[in-house]
């Protein structure tokens, strides 16, 4: 008959120690894990907002100057802008809609940025005389208030995050002034 | 003597993996305050963009209306009087917007400065040809005190001509 060493292997109670040592590490991964995937569900909302804004902005400011009108567009009410020409029309939804399960609200607000220029002007008399001095070319500063030519549009779009009953905004803004194109 | 070697050894192990996951657990989170989040980014380049951009149709318009002024602060510029065509375009108060607050979100709202950088006008002998060319850039100083800007150029082709 051999003689075992009773001494050798795990106990219960060591085995049983053990687990719960490993399962109380787990915990926190396994909660950093959940954290994770809802911040990645928020910056996935977050990410379709701004690419949802960025679109719709760039639409809007492909329309001819004053074919939108000044003011707010969309918001709670669903609005449908559509350019005039038969050819490559351009239409912009504006209001609540669902997009892959997400409900997100666009707004458009436009007004109008009136302003001053500053023009230095010459004398074309002093310039004829004196062509290689411009100093001499009879300069003054002229400042001409402008109003209508220069719209700023602001593109704003809400949505939810998941369990959350606040509200997120994501605003982008540009401007765009009546020139000839 | 014979004694068991391997005794207290469960109690070292559990602490050396307690130990190394307490590492992993601080490494992770370190990582996570110091990466920048990516809406942030994505949200810094958009907003910088449009506003730089919205600047040089201001650039345009003026140039649109005031032509000729422009053509003599280029022309005494490249005679060596460059203060006129400063004050046309970089020196304009028109083309100097400090604080715009209107390009907020949830995550990020901080005031925005526009300014243009600079009007020039590109000449193509070979071709004959011109080209006005805009540029225009918006910063801000993030929360982490960071300087984030972006420039906007435009390009524009040009034709003179002689009205009646």
């Amino acid at each position: 008959m051999k003689y075992t060493n009773k001494k050798t292997g795990l106990t219960l109670t060591e085995v049983m120690l053990a687990m719960a040592l490993l399962a109380s590490a787990f915990i926190p991964i396994v909660g950093v894990m959940g954290t994770s995937i809802k911040a990645t569900d928020k910056d996935d909302r977050t990410i379709k907002a701004v690419n949802l804004c960025q679109e719709k902005l760039n639409r809007a400011l492909q329309f001819p100057f004053e074919s939108i009108a000044v003011g707010t567009h969309g918001g709670a009410t669903a609005k449908t802008l559509k350019t005039s020409g038969s050819a490559g029309a351009i239409t912009l939804v504006l209001g609540p809609e669902k997009i892959d399960g997400i409900d997100f609200t666009s707004q458009l607000v436009i007004s109008d940025v009136p302003g001053t220029f500053r023009v230095p002007t010459y004398d074309p008399f002093a310039k004829g005389e004196n062509p290689n001095q411009p100093n001499n070319w009879g300069w003054a500063t002229r400042n001409i208030a402008y109003s209508n030519l220069y719209h700023k549009y602001v593109m704003t779009v809400t949505w939810k995050d998941k369990g959350s009953a606040a509200v997120k905004f994501y605003t982008l803004a540009s401007h765009k002034a009546k020139i000839r194109r | 003597m014979k004694t068991d070697n391997r005794k207290g050894m469960a109690l070292i192990l559990a602490l050396v993996f307690a130990v190394v996951l307490l590492q992993m657990a601080i490494a992770y989170s370190s990582m996570t305050r110091a990466s920048k989040p990516q809406t942030i980014q994505i949200d810094e380049r958009v907003k910088l963009d449009y506003l730089a951009h919205g600047l040089t149709e201001l650039a345009l318009l003026k140039f649109q209306l005031y032509p000729a002024d422009f053509y003599a602060c280029w022309e005494a510029a490249k005679k060596g009087v460059p203060v006129h065509l400063r004050t046309y375009t970089i020196n304009a108060p028109e083309f100097t917007i400090t604080g715009f607050a209107d390009s907020k979100s949830s995550f990020n709202s901080v005031p925005i400065n526009i300014q243009l950088a600079s009007m020039a006008i590109l000449t193509n002998n070979k071709w004959n040809t011109e080209a006005l060319f805009i540029q225009a850039g918006a910063a801000y100083t993030d929360q982490f005190g960071r300087d984030i800007s972006k420039e906007a150029v435009r390009l524009v082709s040009l034709q003179r001509m002689l009205k009646k």
